[in-house]
């Protein structure tokens, strides 16, 4: 019997990310580095290192002793690139050894061998014809009858098209549903007004100062311990086991804290520990890989490549007449949550805003960039940045103030009955008149602008004695439990005992320190039990991992839900049966039917966060630096559980923010202020509101600041020179043209 | 290259090569804590003792630090100082993600070896160029402030 016992507990695999990777140590540890294409495209033919010295190690596709690629979502990645090469930077090998610097000296002299034989096969295939004709005339009559170069060439190299679209959403709404689209754009935009077209880019940076990628892995007998920043560790022990032709017994996957601001730690993340897991398989042998600050800001890039372009026609009383939106993703080589990333860009695209008439058209295709994947809290970020920035445009154009513009069109605008969707956000009212209220953004605004305008329309030169300066406002909800999941299914569970020494125990995946706080004072005031006595479990059999990436269970409403579910139906049967006793809950606590996946409208969230941010900035025009003077932030995510958490949570990811916004440093920042109110909505998460938001209010305010528009984030002081030459070019293009007609 | 050095109270000798970065030895030779971020030199990750004072260890090569007394945040937690300033980050509510703590506690050991009492906005110019990854600077500012009120509290009662 105790055998038994102690054979399921070496069974168990903890999902409790702790330490590092990077700080595993094992004697004789081999440091890896990965050999990777010099070539975007072509037939790998072979890949060595010559002269490789004892102890060093060189391993490739065809060293693998299982299978050569993992899939995921029905998309292939390959451990090592072989065959036909996706992108520049795909891993090919993997050279290790005693010597970090000895290896990456090897690695300057890897030879990678690229199949260049197709017109010289071709042209020998004509010549071996050629002999086989002995008589000249004979010759002479077939040579027309002879292949041509292009039928006998070779074509096996010639690369598939890598522009290839794989996933597609299209949404319409009013005229665009019973008119085609160009009738429907003739009608809706010729007599509009005002209009306004324009296309917005948003690239998310890799912060430096976090962990790069990698992976650590060391064999014990028949097992082998992989040391990974996953957050899918189900999916990781599946792909070592299967790459490395092993059970998935013996494969422990260590779950490694990520120390990076968007942790991504799906697919890319699990082909890092495979190729290190079958370096330390094969030589048995510690191997530990970690990637360099290039390869990680290269090949590891957060989100995916977005260009958002908007035509918006507006009425004169500040309703959206019309806006058509057209989207186009870049999803590099791969990403195998694809078609969830372009139907949540395509959600987001319109925000919470109801227009008159609406058409989203998103195309999501591959292209020679490296692969890239889904991080849960930042998937919409580009749609809002874009989404908010055209309705600032577009408020300066029609000089309608952008709360007004953003009230009228709000969703609860009493003629968008059947919009296709119902974004279940709190109380927009209040929360965007507090942020406005309370920086004083009105009265900012006019001034600014009025500034702006005089500055605009009297002086063209580009540079001015005093500093510049705007603000600008946006506003962006985050989701949370999204009920069109197209990648999973939900088996969100949670299971909670209690003991009979009155000791409770959760039992799920261990979410952040803030909301196990929050649980455990859900369950502490429910079930009348002082809060250490209760722990949150993370341990389970290698069979019984969940399917979803550990990610997805970061949603604290849902979670927090079932945990009280769970701790009420315990305090039910408390006093009526001994204890132990214990509860389970799992799956979507709304019902399916809010979300019409066929149609794809309803309601598509079980809740969301809402949030305004104002910002206010400074720009030097002698040296182009950008100072903001201050950032108001106001949110309202429901009930709040712990507000002192969520107001260091809003800082943290503002400082962190602050980083991003121009490329090469950080924006200095005067003052910082976070109010929140709280609705009768259902609690939703903090985290990711800033990243939604403040880039847009950014960009908006130093558009203001410019009197120019801002399209792209991240700014460089090189963008900004250009923007203000353009506008004093096109100033003074208009002034010749005007005094050549007056002239005239 | 044999580079002799005191590394954490004990006399040692680096096997390295001399331009190969202090962090990624000492990183080798038992020291975790000594991590590698944004190797510029800023975030603070890689933060050391070099003869008692603060250095990031990812700009300084291996061959220039023969005999030096270096200490590292994994024997700078046994202090008394290092308490001290846990006790002031606790106060703060301050919970370090474990990649950036030799920056922050490295920083504020400095500062509270200052000779006078720094200002809010003097401890905010010495640490802003942290990286922010767990802990905003206004929460890591008000810790420091608590670290030293601890500190100097518990200089009196001694």
């Amino acid at each position: 019997m105790a055998a038994k016992k102690n054979s399921s507990k070496a069974n168990l695999r903890s999902l409790e990310a702790s330490g590092f990777y990077s700080d595993a140590v094992k004697e004789g540890c081999l440091y890896a580095a990965l050999i990777r294409s010099p070539a975007p495209a072509g037939k790998v033919k072979s890949v060595t290192v010559p002269d490789l010295p004892e102890g060093y190690f060189m391993l490739s596709s065809k060293d693998l002793p299982g299978s050569k690629s993992i899939s995921a979502n029905k998309t292939v990645t390959k451990i090592f690139g072989y065959g036909n090469v996706s992108y520049s930077g795909e891993p090919l090998g993997i050279l290790f050894g005693p010597d970090e610097e000895q290896v990456y000296k090897l690695l300057d002299t890897a030879n990678i061998t690229f199949d260049v034989e197709n017109l010289e096969s071709a042209l020998n295939n004509v010549i071996k014809q050629q002999e086989e004709t002995a008589n000249f005339k004979e010759f002479l009559e077939q040579i027309n009858e002879m292949p041509s170069l292009n039928e006998v060439i070779d074509k096996s190299h010639v690369e598939e098209n890598p522009n290839v679209v794989v996933a597609t959403r299209e949404i319409k709404y009013g005229l665009y549903k019973t008119l085609t689209l160009a009738q429907a754009d003739t009608k809706l935009f010729d007599n509009a007004d005002f209009t306004s077209t324009d296309t917005w880019k948003e690239k998310l940076l890799t912060p430096k100062w976090q962990e790069t990628e990698g992976a650590f892995a060391y064999t014990e007998g028949d097992t082998i311990h992989v040391y990974t920043p996953t957050r899918w560790t189900s999916f990781t022990q599946k792909s070592v086991a299967q790459v490395l032709n092993i059970n998935e017994e013996q494969v422990y996957i260590h779950k490694t804290k990520s120390a990076g601001i968007y942790p991504s730690g799906l697919v890319r993340t699990t082909q890092l520990a495979v190729q290190v897991a079958a370096a330390s398989w094969i030589t048995k042998k510690p191997v530990r890989l970690v990637l360099s600050q290039f390869e990680q800001e290269n090949y590891m890039v957060p989100g995916v490549l977005t260009e958002i372009t908007y035509r918006t026609a507006l009425n004169k009383d500040g309703r959206l007449k019309a806006l058509k939106i057209i989207i186009d993703i870049d999803i590099g080589s791969s990403n195998p949550f694809v078609q969830e990333i372009t139907d949540r860009i395509a959600i987001a695209a319109a925000s919470y805003y109801k227009p008159e008439n609406l058409y989203i058209s998103a195309k999501a295709h591959t292209s020679k960039n490296p692969p890239t994947s889904i991080s849960m809290q930042i998937i919409e970020s580009q749609a809002f940045f874009a989404i908010e920035n055209e309705l600032q445009k577009i408020s300066n154009q029609s000089k309608i103030f952008p709360d007004e513009l953003r009230l009228l069109n709000a969703h609860n605008a009493p003629e968008s009955k059947d919009f296709p969707f119902t974004i279940p956000t709190g109380d927009v009212e209040s929360v965007i008149q507090k942020a406005l209220h309370e920086s004083d953004f009105n009265r900012k605004y006019a001034s600014f602008h009025m500034e702006a305008i005089d500055r605009a329309e009297k002086d063209s030169k580009p540079f001015f004695a005093l500093p510049l300066r705007g603000i600008g406002v946006a506003t962006a909800y985050i989701p949370s439990g999204y009920y069109g999941q197209t990648s999973f299914t939900n088996d969100t569970k949670v299971e909670v005992t209690l003991s009979a020494d009155e000791k409770l125990v959760i039992h799920t995946i261990k979410p952040s320190e803030v909301i196990q706080d929050i649980w455990k004072n859900s369950a502490a005031e429910i079930l009348q039990i002082p809060k250490q006595n209760i722990q949150i479990n993370s341990d389970f059999p290698y069979d019984q991992i969940p399917e979803r990436p550990e990610d997805s269970y970061s949603s604290i409403s849902i979670m927090n839900e079932l945990v009280k579910k769970c701790c009420t139906d315990i305090q039910k049967k408390r006093f009526h049966q001994p204890l132990p006793i214990t509860a389970k809950r799992g799956g979507q606590l709304a019902p399916r039917n809010k979300w019409d996946k066929d149609n794809f409208c309803g309601t598509p969230f079980f809740t969301t966060s809402f949030i305004t941010t104002v910002v206010e900035v400074e720009l030097d025009t002698y040296t182009y630096s950008e100072k903001i003077k201050g950032i108001w932030v106001t949110m309202d995510c429901g009930e709040l559980f712990d507000e002192a958490a969520a107001r260091r949570t809003l800082k943290l990811e503002i400082q962190q923010e602050l980083n991003m916004l121009v490329k090469g440093k950080t924006v200095p920042c005067d003052a910082i202020n976070i109010s929140f109110i709280q609705s009768s909505n259902r609690s939703g998460q903090v985290g990711g509101l800033i990243h939604n938001s403040l880039p847009a209010a950014f960009s908006s305010a130093l558009s203001l600041a410019l009197t120019t528009q801002l399209t792209e984030l991240p700014c460089t002081e090189d963008l900004l020179f250009q923007l203000i030459r353009d506008r004093t070019k096109e100033k003074n293009e208009t002034k010749k043209s005007e005094s050549k007609g007056a002239e005239e | 290259m044999k580079i002799p050095v005191t590394l954490n109270g004990t006399k040692t000798i680096l096997d390295a090569h001399a331009d190969e970065s202090l962090m990624k030895v000492l990183h080798k030779n038992g020291c975790p804590s000594v991590k590698s971020g944004c190797s510029s030199g800023f975030c603070g990750t890689c933060t050391i003792l070099l003869d008692d004072k603060p250095a990031a260890s990812c700009k300084i090569p291996a061959g220039i630090v023969r005999n030096c007394d270096i200490v590292t945040l994994d024997y700078f937690t046994k202090t008394e100082e290092y308490s001290n300033i846990m006790a002031g980050f606790q106060k703060a509510g301050i919970k370090l993600c474990g990649y950036c703590t030799a920056g922050k506690v490295f920083s504020a050991y400095q500062i509270l070896k200052m000779p006078k009492m720094p200002t809010r906005q003097e401890i905010t110019d010495c640490v802003k160029a942290l990286s922010p990854c767990c802990t905003d600077l206004e929460t890591l500012v008000n810790g420091i402030i608590y670290a030293i009120q601890i500190s100097n509290k518990r200089l009196k009662r001694g």
